[in-house]
């Protein structure tokens, strides 16, 4: 390589802090009451859809993670235009060829739901490879958010990441580290058709221990030790024990099989390459990097 | 500037870098699906389209497209565009930010600002919702906005277009049947006219108690073009 200019000028993204009013108990209470309320159809691949297949989402869901990764959006957009995808295939059949214009219709409301500077139309027309147009895309969102009755602000794991977070005697860099894994963890699930019986709290639990796991922080910290802490997430979301254990080891076992795949394919990009392999080496961090 | 290299230093765990305006990887662009049929698909767009319309003319009985009232369960007056609070009239702040972000008129298909406002009679109070976190879409004054459309490039004289007024008798129907409301005569361009409409009839306050009115504002801008909304906001006062 000859010289090459270094730009350190980098615009940051503007976030508002976290507020400590709305991690409290009430809240969460709230949240796991009114996740129900914004849950697909488990069953519409087989009670609504006639042309669409597993599979097919499981493509566009990959694209969907790929554009939302190459745009860097918010961490929450991916999964909660999942959760727009999947609501709206559980109401209306759609014919495969529009599958990808319902995915880049969910990005776009759902980016405009969490960020500063959403995405825009003409960006996400250009990812279709221009099979669709801005146009379409805009009478799509109007029909995408009536058949989701304007109720938009769905839960995602994300959201209950933090107030897991919150509950958790650690230090703050442990509590980053482990967001930042379970986020990928997150997005992993969302990808998967296997996921989408569980409801977001059992995702952002799930997820939470498996990044536990993967980072070996239970072996020097009792509360992070794999007994306790899925006994005190499992009280946080009222559920089972067990169920939990089942969904982290659901999740854990989909990102072995993701990463199997991915070394099959042997990503050929340059940069990406050597971050995977250096994230291999301890615990797959960055599976969203990987070409699924 | 291929040469350009962003450094965002040590990695963060958290992600911090703003969206580059550059152009798609080619990577990512591609069409999963086979080609799509646009003409089929517009047509069947229009198709759900025109069933939104409908429903959104039913519901409200408001022929929303020759902005005029329709027999039904709401009594649409026009109303003093000063017995509102300015808010309702002025234009909205978020085309001036639009013009400053450094980019690009892409925005114009970006955008799809949508601004629902719901208001307690007591003007701004805790009435005041945003309609992406309602929950509650049942039968109530609420779903308004459910399959109400408008046009969100306004012209700039919105400001001057009356505000309609809509009545639910339904609860306070015995109350009023002594008293049948005066129709309101819709010209043929009340853009321009209902202003002088109300400048001639001396404007009627609401009829039923001030305890029991709670008014609903709602101001629309468009999520698609095809809807002419001629007025801007409605005073529903159930």
């Amino acid at each position: 390589m000859e010289h090459q200019l270094l730009c350190c000028e980098v615009e940051t993204i503007r976030r508002a802090y976290l507020d400590a009013n709305l991690l409290n108990d009430r809240v969460l209470q709230t949240m796991l009451k009114a996740e129900e309320t914004c849950s697909p159809s488990v069953s519409y691949f087989k009670c609504v859809q006639k042309e669409i297949l597993p599979y097919m989402r499981k493509i566009v869901a990959t694209w969907m993670l790929e554009v939302c990764e190459e745009q860097k959006c918010e961490e929450e957009v991916f999964p909660l235009a999942m959760n727009y995808l999947d609501r709206f295939l559980s109401f209306e059949p759609l014919k495969k060829s529009r599958l990808q214009l319902l995915g880049a219709t969910c990005m776009f409301v759902a980016s405009k739901m969490k960020e500063t500077i959403p995405l825009t139309a003409e960006k996400l027309c250009i990812y279709t490879d221009n099979s669709i147009r801005p146009d379409e895309l805009l009478q799509m969102e109007l029909l995408l958010v009536n058949k989701l009755k304007w109720n938009l602000a769905a839960m995602t794991p994300h959201d209950f990441i933090e107030h897991f977070l919150t509950k958790m005697p650690l230090a703050e860099d442990t509590k980053q580290i482990i967001r930042k894994h379970a986020q990928t963890f997150v997005a992993l699930c969302a990808t998967d058709i296997k996921f989408i019986s569980n409801p977001p709290s059992m995702i952002a639990a799930g997820s939470v221990v498996a990044a536990v796991q993967g980072l070996h922080l239970g072996n020097t910290n009792t509360f992070l030790s794999y007994q306790c802490l899925t006994h005190f997430l499992s009280q946080v979301i009222k559920c089972d024990p067990d169920c939990l254990r089942a969904c982290q080891e659901q999740i854990e076992s989909l990102l072995e099989s993701s990463l199997r795949q991915a070394q099959q394919h042997n990503v050929s990009s340059e940069t990406k390459t050597v971050e995977d392999e250096a994230d291999l080496s301890c615990t797959p961090t960055d599976v969203r990097d990987v070409n699924i | 500037m291929s040469n350009v290299r962003i450094s965002n230093g040590s990695p963060t765990l958290e992600r911090m870098e703003a969206r580059q305006s550059e152009y798609p990887k080619p990577s990512a662009c591609r069409n999963l699906f086979g080609p799509v049929n646009h003409e089929e698909l517009n047509r069947d767009l229009k198709k759900h389209r025109q069933e939104m319309e409908e429903a959104c003319q039913r519901k409200w009985n408001f022929d929303f497209q020759n902005h005029k009232p329709l027999e039904g369960r709401y009594e649409w007056q026009a109303v003093e565009k000063g017995s509102s609070p300015d808010f309702y009239f002025r234009p909205p702040r978020l085309l001036k930010a639009v013009c400053k972000s450094a980019s690009r008129q892409s925005l114009d298909v970006n955008g799809n600002c949508q601004n629902v406002v719901f208001v307690g009679s007591q003007g701004i109070s805790e009435d005041t919702h945003c309609v992406d976190q309602k929950t509650d879409v049942s039968e109530n004054q609420t779903d308004f906005a459910e399959q109400c459309t408008g046009q969100r490039k306004r012209p700039a004289t919105d400001g001057n277009i009356p505000l309609l007024k809509i009545k639910e008798p339904t609860q306070q129907k015995k109350r009023f049947q002594k008293t049948p409301p005066v129709p309101v005569q819709w010209s043929k361009h009340p853009r321009n006219q209902a202003q002088e409409d109300i400048k001639r009839k001396p404007f009627s306050p609401p009829r039923c108690r001030a305890e029991d009115a709670r008014v609903l504002v709602h101001r629309v801008r468009q999520l698609h073009p095809a809807l002419d909304l001629g007025f801007t906001s409605a005073t529903v006062v159930v």
